[in-house]
């Protein structure tokens, strides 16, 4: 029996019209170097134009002095992802001002992951020169901040690092902030280390020097942004075929969002006894590293846009407590920023954290954000420092 | 299995590859079918049985209606079970939990609790289901006769390319290529890439980058300021549009590599001066299919004034439903069918001469169009009726919050406005992008390269395949 065919009755006839193919004008070959031409267009379009809205891949060179990779000398980070800034680099990876190279006053150091890297704000805008700035005067600087992060730093890279920088800057303190989710940089790992049976700070580069030097040689030939859209696009093809799956599946997301598994928050559920356990390694090992004044600040998610409303409370104030208590124990520094935070949003409206390509209220520090880091540092070495440094007040203009 | 993942791409080059090399009619549509059975089941393989199942019992129905001999209430019974085994389906799969849980609401009051179960939505039945009803009601009214062929039926029901989210094809349309001796072609490759590429590009680099900016602002209804609200709702439209249009695409041009022809889904929806014009542009294949198997036969026009505004709230409000298992659907639903009662009675009592309306008045109902299109996204849009009060107040109302000025959602916004104005002044035409000009293969190795090269992070469903 043959198919389905329509009938006369009441309905329309349906016919499935095609029109005719008409034969091309050109030949095979012309298409093929007009598509092939229009190929190359295209990307050579897309190549010019991606530089104006991906951020700049990352440019390491080998530092002899820190014994480790470090942004290179020159290299300037240009960040679209969240925020619009563009921040440069001179010696031993150091963004903005260069302190080892100010003769005159003293310098403290500000550690931290990608909150302190900043990439975010424009160099002027970061916590540390926005230090520097309010303990200058006459072309004089008493305090020089320098800012020594790199994402996805915790205590055990400060703990490695501090030693280096110490030798090359000789900083009258240590400030350590913590904004990444919370509280868990203080360990490395996030729930790894603490469910460890006993604790050690491993070194391990993570650098590849082999890209380091690809990227170094694309960055001597200019080409650097040139690379960016076939590079993204190659990643994310390999990352598509290796995540592929082929066979039929049983429920109804075949492929369920993938999620950061580190610890994000620490819950009330959390077991006091482990987490302040490891807290006591990682600043015992974090004290045996200097001599020098330690400071933790903890940076918390507030204020945060929770349900189309703003949320004042830490729910880690807690954990807050305890970790301060320990500091204390320890004869470590410790600033709480949730208070200063939301003041200052009472007070101005604006949220800390977040910019407009990115989410509002998540996310890394906004401009405002690092000044009101800037500003705890500087009431921090005002309070304990005082004596020894004069100060020159400028009017923020934030 | 998505149009936008690498699976497809491989399954879609191993389909074509076989095309190639069949040249039998019979293996070809064996290999459609297996593909398409393959590619459902890269979904939830159990619902492959029930799509299975659904498909032989319309396909006997079918048979039955037209070996009844004439009888007209055996015909009339086995039509009614066909409807009433396809709806149940639907309806049990679709909307079991939200009449339990709207009863439960109404009798909880007398102390009467009623649960839900845990039913998982098959993807894809609103659209497999209404094509079925659709050929067993034209079957019944003898504008078709009855599929014998159970490959060409099956084929018909689960043809991949718009098995998970339409278009909506008539059997009328779909049968004849069966039968005809559908190969591929140059002509057809070039036009359903065009096609697919231009589709991939409106999901995956608009419409699914528009996702986070939008979910925000819902999820924290009420947290922004008006101008920050009213850019996630119009970017909302944005996102919908191309998330929807660009799946029909992707359809339409996978479809017609292989050969095939699925019918339009949109006709640039914002270019509508009126309500009714909306509608002729957006989700065309639904809103026929409404239009031809619901209003029609509750009387359409043909039973006076009152009446006709009856049966388009009705078929407005039952379209709503289809879309999801929420009231908030509903109220979408119901608004759209009251604008659409609004533009009949504005066309009878003041426009009754029907004459071309001036530019100014186009201009004006474009304008009021958008304005009950854009509001209405916020029910369709919306959790639930207090989130969409929420966005409504703070786009109407103006109570202050936070300022997100999102470049992205900014950026679309302008680049549509900008194709659609070129394209209501004749100056930006699909045509234009034909094969012999230089512009064409630049414009769409663009669009690949920028969605090869700057997809939005994480996975994002097609919107409409959830229905």
């Amino acid at each position: 029996m043959g198919t389905a065919t329509l009938v006369r009755a009441r309905g329309k006839r349906h016919t499935h019209n095609r029109k005719p193919v008409q034969a091309s004008r050109y030949s095979a070959a012309w298409y093929l170097r007009l598509w092939a031409g229009g190929f190359v267009a295209a990307s050579a379009l897309v190549m010019l134009v991606s530089p104006y809205f991906v951020s700049s891949l990352k440019v390491y060179e080998w530092s002899p002095e820190l014994d480790d990779y470090v942004f290179a000398k020159g290299y300037v980070h240009r960040e679209r992802g969240e925020g619009w800034a563009a921040t440069r680099y001179g010696d031993f990876g150091l963004s903005g001002t260069t302190p080892a190279l100010a003769a005159q006053g003293q310098t403290i150091l500000i550690w931290g992951d990608s909150f302190v890297e900043a990439h975010n704000v424009a160099d002027s805008q970061k916590a540390a020169s926005q230090v520097t700035q309010v303990f200058s005067q006459g072309g004089r600087t008493r305090i020089t901040a320098a800012a020594v992060g790199y994402s996805y730093w915790s205590v055990a890279d400060y703990y490695f690092n501090i030693p280096y920088y110490e030798k090359l800057l000789n900083p009258i303190c240590h400030f350590i902030v913590l904004a990444e989710h919370g509280l868990t940089d203080i360990c490395p790992d996030e729930e790894r280390f603490l469910s460890a049976s006993t604790y050690q700070f491993v070194h391990c580069g993570k650098m590849d020097p082999q890209k380091s030097q690809k990227m170094r040689v694309l960055t001597t030939w200019h080409l650097q942004d040139l690379v960016l859209a076939p590079w993204k696009a190659a990643r994310n093809v390999a990352a598509d075929l290796q995540h592929a799956r082929f066979l039929p599946v049983l429920g109804r997301s075949p492929r369920p969002e993938s999620r950061n598994s580190g610890l994000l928050y620490l819950s009330d559920d959390t077991d006091p006894n482990v987490v302040i356990a490891g807290w006591t390694y990682a600043l015992t090992m974090l004290k045996s590293s200097t001599k020098k004044s330690i400071v933790l600040v903890s940076v918390p998610e507030v204020p945060v846009l929770q349900n189309g409303e703003i949320c004042c409370e830490d729910p880690q104030s807690r954990w807050n407590a305890r970790l301060a208590k320990l500091c204390r124990e320890q004869g470590i520094g410790y600033i709480d920023m949730a208070q200063t935070l939301v003041d200052d949003y009472r007070a101005t409206g604006r949220l800390s954290r977040g910019f407009h390509n990115g989410v509002p209220g998540c996310g890394h520090l906004n401009a405002r954000g690092q000044y009101l880091l800037s500003e705890v540092i500087c009431a921090y070495l005002r309070e304990h420092f005082g004596d020894s440094i004069e100060e020159h007040h400028v009017v923020h203009a934030n | 299995m998505s149009f936008t993942r690498i699976e497809f791409f491989l399954f879609f080059a191993a389909v074509l590859a076989g095309l190639a090399v069949l040249r039998d009619r019979q293996a070809r549509k064996v290999l459609l079918l297996l593909a398409s059975y393959y590619f459902y089941a890269c979904w939830d393989w159990r619902f492959l049985a029930l799509l299975m199942a659904a498909t032989a019992v319309s396909y006997l129905v079918a048979l039955g209606l037209d070996g009844t001999g004439g009888s007209q209430s055996k015909r009339k019974g086995l039509l009614l079970a066909g409807l009433v085994l396809n709806l149940g389906i639907l309806g049990f799969f679709k909307y079991c939990n939200f009449f339990c849980e709207s009863l439960g609401g109404i009798l909880s009051p007398l102390g009467v609790q009623l649960g839900t179960l845990p039913i998982v939505l098959p993807i894809g039945i609103s659209f497999y289901i209404f094509q079925m009803l659709s050929y067993l009601i034209d079957v019944y009214r003898g504008r078709l006769e009855p599929c014998r062929s159970v490959l060409d039926f099956a084929l018909f029901v689960a043809f991949f390319p718009k098995l998970v989210a339409g278009p909506i094809v008539r059997a009328a349309d779909f049968f004849p290529q069966l039968c005809s001796d559908v190969r591929m072609s140059w002509h057809d490759a070039f036009f359903g890439f065009r096609q697919f590429t231009i589709g991939l590009f409106k999901k995956v680099f608009i419409a699914d980058r528009l996702t986070v900016f939008v979910d925000h602002v819902f999820a924290n209804a009420g947290g922004f300021d008006a101008g920050s609200t009213w850019l996630a709702v119009l970017a909302y439209g944005v996102q919908i549009y191309c998330d929807f249009s660009g799946y029909s695409d992707m359809a339409i041009g996978t479809a017609r590599i292989m050969g095939y022809r699925l019918p339009a889904n949109f006709e640039s929806p914002y270019l509508a001066t009126s309500i009714t014009d909306f509608w002729r542009r957006w989700h065309i294949t639904l809103s026929t299919w409404l239009r031809d198997y619901l209003y029609i036969p509750l009387g359409g026009n043909r039973k006076g004034e009152w009446r006709t505004y009856l049966n388009l709230l009705i078929t407005m409000v039952l379209g709503g439903l289809w879309h999801g298992a929420s009231w908030t659907f509903v109220c979408w639903g119901a608004l759209h069918g009251c604008a659409l009662v609004g533009d009949k009675w504005v066309g009878a009592k003041l426009r009754p001469d029907r004459g071309a309306p001036s530019a100014l008045a186009r201009l004006a109902g474009w304008l009021v169009t958008m304005l009950i299109v854009f509001t209405a996204w916020v029910f369709f849009r919306a959790a639930s009726f207090g989130q969409a009060f929420l966005m409504l107040r703070q786009m109407y109302v103006h109570p202050g919050g936070i300022s997100w000025c999102h470049p992205f959602a900014i950026s679309a916004l302008l680049a549509i406005v900008l194709v659609h104005i070129l394209m209501a002044v004749d100056r930006l035409k699909l045509d234009q992008l034909r094969p012999d000009r230089m512009a064409t293969p630049v414009v769409l190795f663009s669009m690949w390269w920028l969605v090869l090269a700057f997809p939005a992070k994480g996975f994002n469903p097609f919107v409409y395949a959830q229905f």
